[in-house]
């Protein structure tokens, strides 16, 4: 039992310290706040022509680069997880007298709570800039769904740095891939309204899910799509820390 | 010059190691030219309507694309734009136009449904389009390319080969070469195989598309130089990189057509080097005059002269500063 308070002690002071890292990172402060804030900005000014005034531009993109934002917490997880700096200090964890699966957790967690509360931030100010419409009461759902696709992204890009055992390449592949996946999943431009063609390519990104989800829960009201959505990405991250358990190896800390 | 080779020679090698970058830069590029040629093949933007009941009014007109429902489609389709309007028809032969995309779409609907007509838009050629997508691809892109170099930076590489009789100009020169061909040769070679493979039309002919490309592909590579020694990290250069080839491309219209142009907006973006590309390719692939675009085609050739200028100068300085 004391043996079990004294490790939980350990992660929660390794969280911190994750936590305390992101926090005081200007780039990834700004990947997380400004950068999805000027991309909803130029967005949906760009394409405002396209929609009226009952759903704006600005409520597509508000939802859509939402999404791209926290498909892009997948970076930020590989950046707090095995950027050169911090890498000599995962080492001394690692020899210290806590579990080795604590260090790729407490990231994990560290990474969701950073940018769980940059989306708020964001949310906030979308709906007091541009009256982003997130589904009122709904709204609830939307935001839980996203919390999830967080916790999700930031588990992707630790098992991803597992993976390929660098944080840099790992960066590296997880930009492009996020990238395609979005543009695939129309979060910059609509796939549907290329033809019956493109919809179906639009629907191989699992993006592409997740936003016709959440479009559902806020534009018909309906909470059909919210299990699958939300029992998807609970398995999904299950499945990856299973993943990151099974590839992350001590010596590769070195 | 013997330096120069060999330092070529070495790059080369260690950039045929990473497959998983050179296998991700040419799937994108394939993907691109795909894309652009879905695009084209479906005629551009059409104004899709979903039909609920009979209607035959709207058969034969080029600018809309009618499909018969049985069940009014859910709002979220418009707002995804699946549907730009639901058109529901009673019995007694009265409509009724949902759409979100405001008034105007609405009275033309009505007005073509009462018998009128509207013209058509001018649309993007199928050879911009590609040009565009390729822009975007090979600036996200050249960046990987040059990552060499931060990495010998950072392990010290570059101070010991600046040292050696090789000197930084051969060194940096070398770099910039090996990467403008491994991304230059393939496109270009992916491309012949789309034309001469598959016979799609491409806009342009293959020798001016080999032209053409040069530009592109410069101005990644400089825009990397630059990117690359103005960031401490390469780390960092990747994801500022990134950053700012994703928010210009889209503010010059690289991606799309920007339909909505204002003066003032004309006034911010015009001086992007994307926006006047835009227009090269555009005006190229219209058949106009070289009067007509050679302005902006220098006007991006200066571009790739600053960026790769101040790569170098920035690099130059702070080696002799003793950063690296």
């Amino acid at each position: 039992m004391a043996q079990f308070v004294q490790s939980t002690r350990g992660f929660g002071m390794l969280w911190k310290r994750d936590f305390m890292n992101l926090l005081t990172s200007p780039v990834m402060l700004l990947t997380n706040t400004l950068f999805p804030l000027l991309l909803i900005l130029i967005l949906g000014y760009l394409t405002r022509g396209q929609y009226g005034d009952t759903v704006t531009s600005y409520d597509y993109y508000g939802i859509t680069l939402l999404v791209f934002h926290a498909l892009n917490v997948s970076m930020t997880a590989s950046n707090s997880f095995m950027e050169r700096k911090l890498r000599a200090s995962n080492m001394r964890v690692l020899y210290s007298p806590i579990r080795t699966s604590w260090v790729y957790l407490s990231k994990i967690l560290a990474t969701f709570v950073f940018t769980t509360l940059c989306m708020g931030m964001l949310a906030v100010l979308l709906v007091v800039l541009f009256g982003v419409y997130f589904g009122g009461k709904d709204a609830v759902y939307v935001f839980v769904a996203l919390a999830l696709f967080h916790l999700f992204s930031a588990a992707f890009g630790v098992w991803f740095c597992c993976l390929w055992k660098s944080e840099e390449l790992a960066n590296k592949i997880l930009n492009v891939v996020n990238n395609v996946l979005a543009l695939m999943g129309g979060l910059f431009f609509s796939w549907d309204s290329l033809g019956r063609t493109a919809e179906t390519l639009s629907y191989f990104s699992p993006v592409k899910w997740v936003v016709d989800g959440l479009f559902r829960i806020v534009y018909d009201g309906s909470l059909w799509s919210f299990i699958p959505l939300v029992s998807g990405l609970l398995i999904g991250t299950a499945l990856l820390l299973l993943g990151c358990k099974w590839t992350f190896r001590t010596e590769e800390m070195v | 010059m013997n330096a120069f080779g060999c330092l070529m020679r070495l790059n080369m090698q260690r950039m045929a190691s990473r497959k998983a970058y050179l296998l991700v830069t040419y799937v994108m590029i394939v993907l691109a030219i795909a894309g652009a040629v879905l695009l084209a093949n479906y005629g551009g933007m059409k104004v899709k309507l979903a039909v609920v009941g009979a209607l035959d009014r709207l058969s034969g007109l080029e600018r809309f694309q009618v499909e018969s429902v049985n069940d009014a489609p859910p709002v979220s389709s418009l707002v995804r734009q699946k549907y730009d309007g639901i058109i529901t028809v009673q019995v007694d032969g009265a409509f009724e136009v949902l759409t979100i995309k405001g008034e105007k779409l609405e009275a033309e609907i009505r007005e073509v449904l009462a018998g009128g007509t509207i013209p058509d838009e001018p649309q993007r050629g199928i050879g911009t389009t590609m040009m565009g997508f390729l822009l975007m691809i090979l600036l996200l892109q050249g960046v990987m390319f040059l990552t060499l170099f931060g990495e010998d930076r950072e392990s010290g590489t570059l101070r010991r080969t600046a040292l050696s009789p090789a000197g930084l100009k051969a060194y940096l020169g070398a770099q910039c070469l090996v990467a403008f061909l491994m991304l230059y040769v393939p496109t270009v070679v992916i491309i012949c195989a789309a034309r001469l493979g598959f016979g799609l039309e491409l806009g342009y002919s293959l020798p001016a598309i080999a032209m053409l490309l040069i530009v592109p592909v410069l101005l990644a590579v400089g825009f990397a130089l630059f990117v690359m020694a103005a960031c401490r990290s390469s780390d960092n250069a990747v994801m500022t990189g990134g950053a700012l080839t994703v928010l210009t491309c889209l503010l010059s219209g690289t991606v799309y057509a920007v339909t909505n142009e204002q003066t003032w907006w004309k006034y911010i973006t015009q001086w992007l080097p994307q926006t006047q590309w835009m227009s090269v390719v555009g005006k190229l692939e219209q058949g106009l005059a070289i009067s007509q675009w050679i302005g902006p085609l220098s006007y991006v050739l200066a571009w790739v002269a600053a960026f790769m200028i101040a790569g170098w100068a920035v690099c130059a300085r702070r080696y002799r500063a003793g950063h690296y």
